[in-house]
């Protein structure tokens, strides 16, 4: 008698337990965590991580928990597409995030495809991405040339810009962010004097930069991550080149301004997202981003970007009623809500996001959002 | 195939297990660790026939890799050419290539052999980046098909599943090995080792060291060529990462943990090291430091590789199976 | 364009020297001793992040934390060797270069963890503002790095040919074996050079991250760039180094300004080649 007391006790208990516990919702997300880009990718992951906690003290989604599942793919095609296979094959998700370089998404995206995940890409802006087939794959970024749009006209209007220098960094970003501001400087009447690459990680520029002083243009545009920047920028001041500069890339982390000092005074940029945009839910997640992880400082567009995908996904899985891929495909594409990239956030008919982009200028060793305007 | 007759027991288990590998493998990412792991024996096999055999460190394989995949990514995606034809045009090319660089750098001292042929990856890679109108740029290619089979009337094929390729490779695998093998233990495999232990004795005696060092650095590349062609037409895209120093890294570390100059050394190390960043996953952030105090670990204390720690393992085995096959004959 | 060329020439010397410290320090590891060290970009990365966590975080003054961490290095340089150095020193030239390739990406990585990937800045009492020299813009460490880099190469030289202890070099390098019968100590000779190259590279690491950033990976293209030169200055002379380094410098910014930026790098692969190909024995070597 006592042993079915305690047995049966036991199995209520289990029961009790199990019905409580549900299964969570798991999101897997693929970033750079080793390597060069290891603290933006981690940046990245820091923001979906704040996301999850902040849904979960809610409640979750459906009564479930999120469970974020991370991997490190390194920017690296190879890792990357491991990664992927594991998550889906392994942990089961049914959905990721990744996977920051355009090159590793490039290998991520036919994992996605082959098993009918869905695929949220919060950071490659690359539109080789965009190419057929799209079905599960949606890249939130709206590109550059949604950059160029909302900046270039203005800065050259401000600064009465007639001749510009470019220099960016030689990767398939750099490659078409040249692309896409050079066609919009000179649709503003501008001249290109030059176009010149760099590698990542080059530490001397002053072959460039010598160049662009020979010719002397009214303007500089640069299209560089923090490290490449801010020693760009630091030499050219250096070497007396203090010209009206617009930039494209790190120009809204904290951690660019506190590498370039007062080099990076004045410097323009067109991004995607700034930590000064002045409505509720961004000026909620600064403070918010801040009191969770004091060290870090303000967070920048990586954060952001990270943010806004756990809380794309967590809408969407609501609205499908669950993580069916399918449906859950279904409801991603009919996202619309607001995120910290823009109110009325949605996909268009090529899975690309609709979003807001902002045009900044750094004064007094922070970021200023000069124009916070939709994306076209 | 006198090569069978060599075979232990322990070989023969391999084999066994990989060709039957896809039915009790169900999960599509260990298939996909496994077919990676194909893919890096056939690299390492193909580098081990000049580091381990002609004892020269090469530093440049990578740059062949590279070659391959993206001439049979070109050929197929511009050219719509068969895949046969692709996978032997990479393997030409990156043959070429060897060719010439080779010639270059064999005429080098050991030290400056090392650098130079680093020298020329990089400038392949560099050369990969920037020739943006031939290979893509930066962002590589996507969308390179996958491999077919056509032979009018008979068969139409499309390798799809992690199955197909884990067959295609294995396939691959088998020959490479089997050149290799017969390479060895011929009189050109011979010279190879003359040249690795003794290069001055060897040519002393007649052997013409540079002629069989080019030979071997050329062989070497195809295998990489090849490799190359598969990568690409299983990823279905090719970056200038294949260009890169990490997969030379990677190739190092298979050859010294599994152990150079012999067959299987590489082939244990491709698996050891396939596996490994699986477990060292949960480390996440210090897997790196790992894999670079493996490597000196390795280097250190077991620089013959762990295969000559495994021989006498394999021979027990053999030894007990004679054993058993004359118990089993003699009662009949 | 005049003016270009001379910027050029001048920008381009600069960088060279630093270039060549680098260079020097890896004469003597690679150039002498023969072991092609892949670790040395990390003991140049080492030294920038002693120097950097003294003044950044423990806030030593600038030019105390340099003596102390060429000091660090000296230690760290000793025990590289002594650990893993010293038992493949007879082994074939693959055991050093995997060791060596091995110990750089323990050390990289470790970096990365204990620092972290964002590049630092180290604080430093130089002015910020820059000189001008005709038409040529100069900055204070960049002049500091000059000097400094003409001053070690001096030094070693006059060490290499003028002291007890550069004869035994010498001796050692030359013949080991006889050096061992007239009864210098090998072991030591090894141990000290090893030490000597790795502080150099720290020194060439702590200029150049006073100059630009300190970050983990920053020995990667830098360790090349010194090979090149050792190769470039004939294996062994410091004075062919420095001036390797020089061309170097210059020949990049010629290349990158005048004929393409994306290929800068590939100038000193090219070069290293055609060096090896008709003058192996080094531009400056006999």
């Amino acid at each position: 008698m006592k042993k079915l007391i305690v047995l049966s006790s036991i199995a209520f208990l289990f029961v009790i337990q199990t019905s409580f516990a549900q299964e969570p919702i798991r999101v897997g997300i693929i970033q750079p965590l080793t390597g060069s880009i290891a603290l933006d990718g981690q940046a990245a992951v820091n923001g979906a991580k704040l996301a999850v906690e902040q849904i979960n003290a809610k409640g979750g989604v459906l009564g479930r928990k999120i469970e974020l599942v991370v991997e490190d793919g390194m920017c690296k095609p190879n890792e990357t597409r491991a990664a992927a296979e594991k998550l889906i094959a392994k942990d089961k998700v049914p959905v990721f995030i990744g996977a920051f370089c355009s090159t590793a998404s490039l290998a991520a995206k036919p994992v996605a495809m082959k098993y009918g995940i869905p695929m949220v890409n919060a950071i490659s802006t690359s539109p080789k991405l965009l190419e057929d087939p799209i079905k599960y794959y949606f890249r939130m970024p709206p590109g550059e040339r949604a950059l160029a749009k909302a900046s270039v006209k203005f800065f050259v209007d401000t600064n009465k810009v007639k001749t510009v220098c470019i220099l960016a960094v030689n990767d398939d970003w750099g490659r078409n962010a040249t692309k896409d501001f050079g066609d919009l400087f000179e649709e503003s009447g501008v001249k290109i004097l030059s176009k010149d690459l760099f590698s990542h990680g080059e530490t001397d520029y002053l072959p460039f930069i010598t160049k662009v002083k020979g010719v002397n243009p009214d303007a500089m545009f640069i299209v560089a991550e923090a490290q490449d920047g801010a020693l760009l920028i630091k030499q050219m001041r250096e070497q007396g080149l203090k010209k009206p500069t617009l930039a494209t890339g790190a120009i809204v982390e904290s951690h660019f301004i506190k590498l370039a000092g007062a080099d990076s005074e004045g410097i323009y940029g067109g991004a995607e997202w700034a930590p000064g945009i002045q409505d509720p839910l961004n000026v909620a997640f600064v403070k918010d981003y801040m009191i969770r992880y004091p060290q870090l400082g303000t967070p920048g567009k990586y954060p952001a970007a990270g943010y806004d995908a756990v809380i794309i996904i967590a809408d969407a899985v609501k609205r499908a009623g669950g993580t069916d891929s399918e449906k859950l495909t279904k409801a991603i594409e009919q996202t619309k809500m607001d995120t910290l990239h823009g109110t009325n956030f949605r996909f268009d008919e090529r899975h690309r996001g609709i979003a807001y982009v902002v045009v900044t200028r750094i004064k007094d060793g922070k970021v200023q959002v000069i124009r916070h305007v939709p994306a076209d | 195939m006198d090569c069978l007759k060599r075979l232990k027991l322990v070989h023969w288990v391999v084999i066994l297990l990989a060709f039957a590998a896809p039915l009790f493998v169900k999960s599509g990412y260990l298939m996909h660790i496994l077919i990676d792991t194909g893919f890096f024996i056939i690299l390492v096999t193909g580098l081990n026939i000049v580091i381990g055999y002609t004892g020269a460190l090469s530093l440049g394989q990578q740059a062949f890799l590279g070659i391959g995949g993206y001439t049979s990514a070109l050929l197929m995606k511009n050219y719509h050419l068969s895949y046969l034809s692709c996978l032997t045009a990479a393997a030409l090319l990156a043959g070429i290539a060897g060719l010439l660089i080779g010639a270059v750098c064999l005429r080098l001292r050991s030290h400056y052999f090392v650098i130079v042929t680093l020298a020329f990856a990089l400038i392949m890679e560099l050369v990969c980046i920037n020739w943006v109108d031939l290979t893509g740029g930066p962002m590589g290619m996507p969308g390179i098909p996958s491999p077919t089979l056509y032979i009018p009337g008979l068969v139409n094929f499309t390798f799809q599943t992690k199955t197909h390729y884990y067959y295609l490779v294995l396939v691959m695998v088998f020959i490479g090995l089997y050149v290799t093998y017969r390479l060895i233990h011929s009189r050109i495999g011979r010279a190879f080792i003359a040249i690795r232990e003794n290069e001055e004795l060897a040519k002393s005696m007649g052997v013409n060291t540079f002629g069989y060092s080019l030979f071997a650095f050329v062989i070497s590349s195809m295998y990489a060529g090849v490799a190359g062609s598969f990568q690409a037409h299983y990823l279905n895209l090719v970056t200038p990462d294949m260009f890169g120093f990490y997969s030379m890294i990677t190739m190092l570390l298979m050859i010294a943990i599994g152990g150079k100059g012999t067959i299987s050394g590489p082939i244990l190390g491709a698996i050891i090291i396939s596996m490994l960043p699986e477990f060292l996953r949960m480390a996440e952030m210090y897997r790196l430091s790992i894999f670079g105090f493996l490597l000196v670990i390795v280097t250190l204390y077991i620089p013959d590789g762990i295969i000559y720690k495994m021989m006498p393992i394999s021979n027990a085995l053999e030894s007990w199976k004679v054993r058993l096959w004359r118990t089993l004959s003699s009662n009949s | 364009m005049f003016e270009q060329f001379v910027t050029h020439m001048f920008n381009g010397a600069i960088i060279g020297s630093a270039y060549g410290l680098m260079g020097v320090g890896l004469t003597l590891i690679f150039g002498l001793m023969n072991v092609v060290n892949f670790a040395h970009g990390e003991l140049y990365m080492l030294g920038a992040f002693f120097v950097y966590s003294l003044v950044a975080i423990l806030q030593v003054n600038y030019f105390l934390s340099i003596l102390l961490g060429m000091g660090g290095v000296l230690v760290f340089g000793g025990i590289i060797e002594r650990f893993t150095i010293k038992p493949i020193r007879n082994a074939p030239i693959l055991m050093t270069a995997l060791v060596t390739i091995g110990l750089s990406i323990f050390l990289k990585n470790t970096a990365l963890v204990i620092w972290g990937g964002v590049p630092k800045k180290i604080p430093n009492p130089f002015p910020s503002a820059s000189l001008k020299l005709g038409y040529v813009y100069v900055t204070q460490p960049r002049i500091f790095a000059l000097l400094l880099t003409i001053g070690v190469v001096i030094l070693l030289h006059y060490l290499i040919k003028k002291t007890k202890l550069g004869k035994a070099m010498r001796a050692t390098f030359e013949n080991k074996d006889a050096a061992a019968l007239m009864g210098i100590r090998v072991d030591r000779i090894y141990l000290y050079t090893f030490a000597i190259g790795s502080v150099v590279a720290a020194m060439a690491g702590i200029l150049l991250g006073t100059i630009y950033l300190v970050y983990p990976t920053m020995g990667e293209l830098a360790v090349l760039k010194a090979f090149i030169i050792v190769i470039m200055g004939g294996m062994g002379n410091f004075v062919g180094a420095f001036f390797s380094g020089i061309i170097l410098g210059i020949s990049e910014s010629l290349g990158a300004g005048f004929i393409s930026t994306g290929y800068k790098d590939a100038v000193g692969f090219v070069i290293v080649i055609l060096v090896l190909l008709f003058r192996p024995q080094g531009l400056f070597g006999e």
